[in-house]
């Protein structure tokens, strides 16, 4: 059941590659901004890299939140969808489509940015890279979870535009908190596994109840 | 406490302690008149619509009669 | 037991719980503003200064900070209890409850941050510190703004009701994780801990205790006030509203 709507979401999605590069794009341009707001200095940019690439995936993955859900709850696909099969199975199958649309993009992008930001500054062979890949293939589904949540309980309100934002962006604090801590763990040559190991535990205390939240939201914004 | 001298100045945090208090006591005292206002607002469009449609259908034939009685 | 059940039944009915609440109003406030006026005697009166970590006369800010903060919490906590009576038992008024508790909870919060901040600048010399308390404190105060803006942009009440209540159980899951994540955020940068425990002299238990308590009525009245304008509000086709609007307001406008 789930591959038959996975399959549909990534269906859909083909149709609109334009409307899924933007946020990626966003990801890009946000970081290249900062060496130009602060300093191109290597060493700083190193500093400021694991925040700096975090948040801006934190919002690309906001961004790309919106066409996820709007269209299909608009035209009335969502409707259909949720009488074909249960809540959350739609809502399961949505959140791993957005992940390997929105998600997985960031992830193998995120090394380039790395790069922009100096993230290797001052060592021959490193495994920075690799952490904050590592980092965000933990984090990043973590948030397209709780987005689910959001952006589900906000499909029927009137301004949402920016009010996902509002509603989800407490929430993303914590995976936040331990997505850029890994990488910063990483930079000053101290253990990351601690932080890794939580980020995972975020990634399934969400995983047991944000699906099933979202469909039960999905179920109240079409009904 | 020792004098009002000390109550009022709070040995140099005064500014501190009563800037709180008079805040609290500002938001608190700002919920309370906001939720009564709403509470009245409220009664006040009640008691309209009841009036308007106790009287709806009777004035509605009486309001015509005087009307054309004007336009007589 | 089974009496408590019938309770919790009659409290489903919003013209049963609006003649109650109508009721104990007049007692709730009296007790407040009694326990209002001994608080406020002792906390800013009777009680002593503090003088072993050198706050003097600002540890008087404790006697609201404290009250303040504890409620922003409860308060949430029994607005996602609220929410869980609403979406399980499919009680209309629960969600009313929730959406009272928004207003007066936010409120807390805010006068949490601004009592706790007005605090820090005399004692500590900064009015803002990214301290774990704090910070969760602020993000509360996000959530509590969330629920109530999300409320607000629905122009079906239900909907409204059922969506900001998933949120509100969706927020109280994450209020410990925020926390434990930001205090162990906190540790690793070091920052200096301003909300150090130490065991509280028992010359400042009683005036903060006292404040506590009539922190707690005020926030129950404020609440219970709220909650009948959110009645009135969504019964206002009920006949019983009409009969309450005119009968009160024959007898000289007392409401």
């Amino acid at each position: 059941m789930i591959m038959t709507l996975l399959r549909r979401e990534l269906k859909v999605a083909r149709r609109n590659w334009i409307g899924l590069a933007i946020p990626l794009l966003f990801f890009i341009i946000v970081v290249s901004l900062f060496p130009f707001a602060v300093s191109p200095d290597a060493p700083v940019l190193q500093q400021l890299a694991p925040g700096v690439i975090w948040v801006a995936a934190l919002l690309s993955m906001l961004l790309s939140l919106e066409q996820f859900y709007r269209s299909d709850y608009q035209d009335g696909a969502l409707e259909q969808l949720l009488l074909m099969s249960s809540p959350t199975m739609v809502a399961a199958s949505k959140i791993l489509a957005h992940w390997l649309l929105t998600g997985l993009p960031l992830v193998i992008l995120s090394p380039l940015l790395g790069v922009l930001m100096q993230i290797n500054h001052g060592v021959e062979h490193s495994t920075h890279t690799w952490v904050l890949m590592l980092s965000l293939v933990l984090g990043t589904p973590t948030l397209c979870l709780l987005g689910a949540v959001g952006m589900s309980l906000t499909l029927a309100a009137s301004r949402n535009g920016l009010l996902v934002s509002i509603l989800i962006i407490p929430l993303y604090v914590p995976v936040l908190i331990f997505g850029a801590s890994t990488v910063t763990a990483s930079l000053e040559n101290m253990r990351y596994n601690g932080e890794l190991a939580i980020l995972g535990a975020f990634l399934l205390i969400t995983l047991v109840f944000a699906p099933f939240a979202s469909g039960r939201a999905l179920k109240i914004s079409v009904g | 406490m020792s004098s009002w001298h000390e109550f009022i100045f709070m040995g140099k945090h005064g500014a501190y302690v009563w800037s709180s208090y008079l805040v609290t006591f500002i938001v608190l005292l700002g919920l309370f008149i906001g939720f009564r206002i709403m509470l009245r607002g409220l009664k006040k469009q009640v008691i309209a619509e009841a009036s308007l449609k106790q009287s709806e259908k009777p004035k509605a034939r009486k309001l015509k009669v005087s009307k054309a009685e004007q336009a007589n | 037991m089974a009496k408590a059940w019938r309770w919790f039944h009659q409290l489903g009915s919003p013209k049963f719980l609006f003649q109650k609440t109508g009721q104990w109003l007049p007692w709730i406030w009296a007790a407040t503003l009694i326990l209002l006026v001994v608080g406020l005697y002792y906390s800013l009166w009777a009680s002593p200064i503090e003088v072993r970590q050198g706050q003097k006369h600002s540890v008087r800010i404790m006697y609201i900070h404290v009250p303040s903060a504890a409620l922003s919490m409860v308060a949430y906590i029994a607005m996602a209890i609220a929410a869980i009576v609403g979406l399980v038992w499919k009680m209309k008024v629960a969600f009313a409850v929730t959406r009272s508790i928004a207003p007066v909870g936010a409120a807390m919060t805010f006068l949490a941050l601004f009592t706790g901040s007005v605090w820090g600048k005399p004692t500590w010399g900064t009015w803002w510190e990214w301290d774990a308390r704090m910070t969760s404190e602020l993000l509360l105060l996000f959530l509590y703004l969330g629920f109530i803006a999300l409320h607000a942009s629905f122009s079906d009440r239900s909907k409204a009701d059922k969506a900001s209540s998933i949120l509100a159980i969706v927020g109280v899951i994450n209020i410990p994780i925020i926390y434990f994540s930001v205090k162990w955020w906190n540790t690793l940068h070091q920052g200096y801990s301003i909300t150090e425990k130490g065991a509280l002299n028992p010359a400042f238990q009683t005036p903060l205790f006292i404040m506590l308590a009539a922190m707690y009525l005020l926030f129950i009245a404020l609440v219970l006030m709220r909650l009948r304008a959110e009645i009135i509000l969504r019964n206002q086709k009920s006949r019983w509203v009409a009969e309450w609007a005119l009968g009160t307001s024959a007898k000289g406008d007392k409401s």
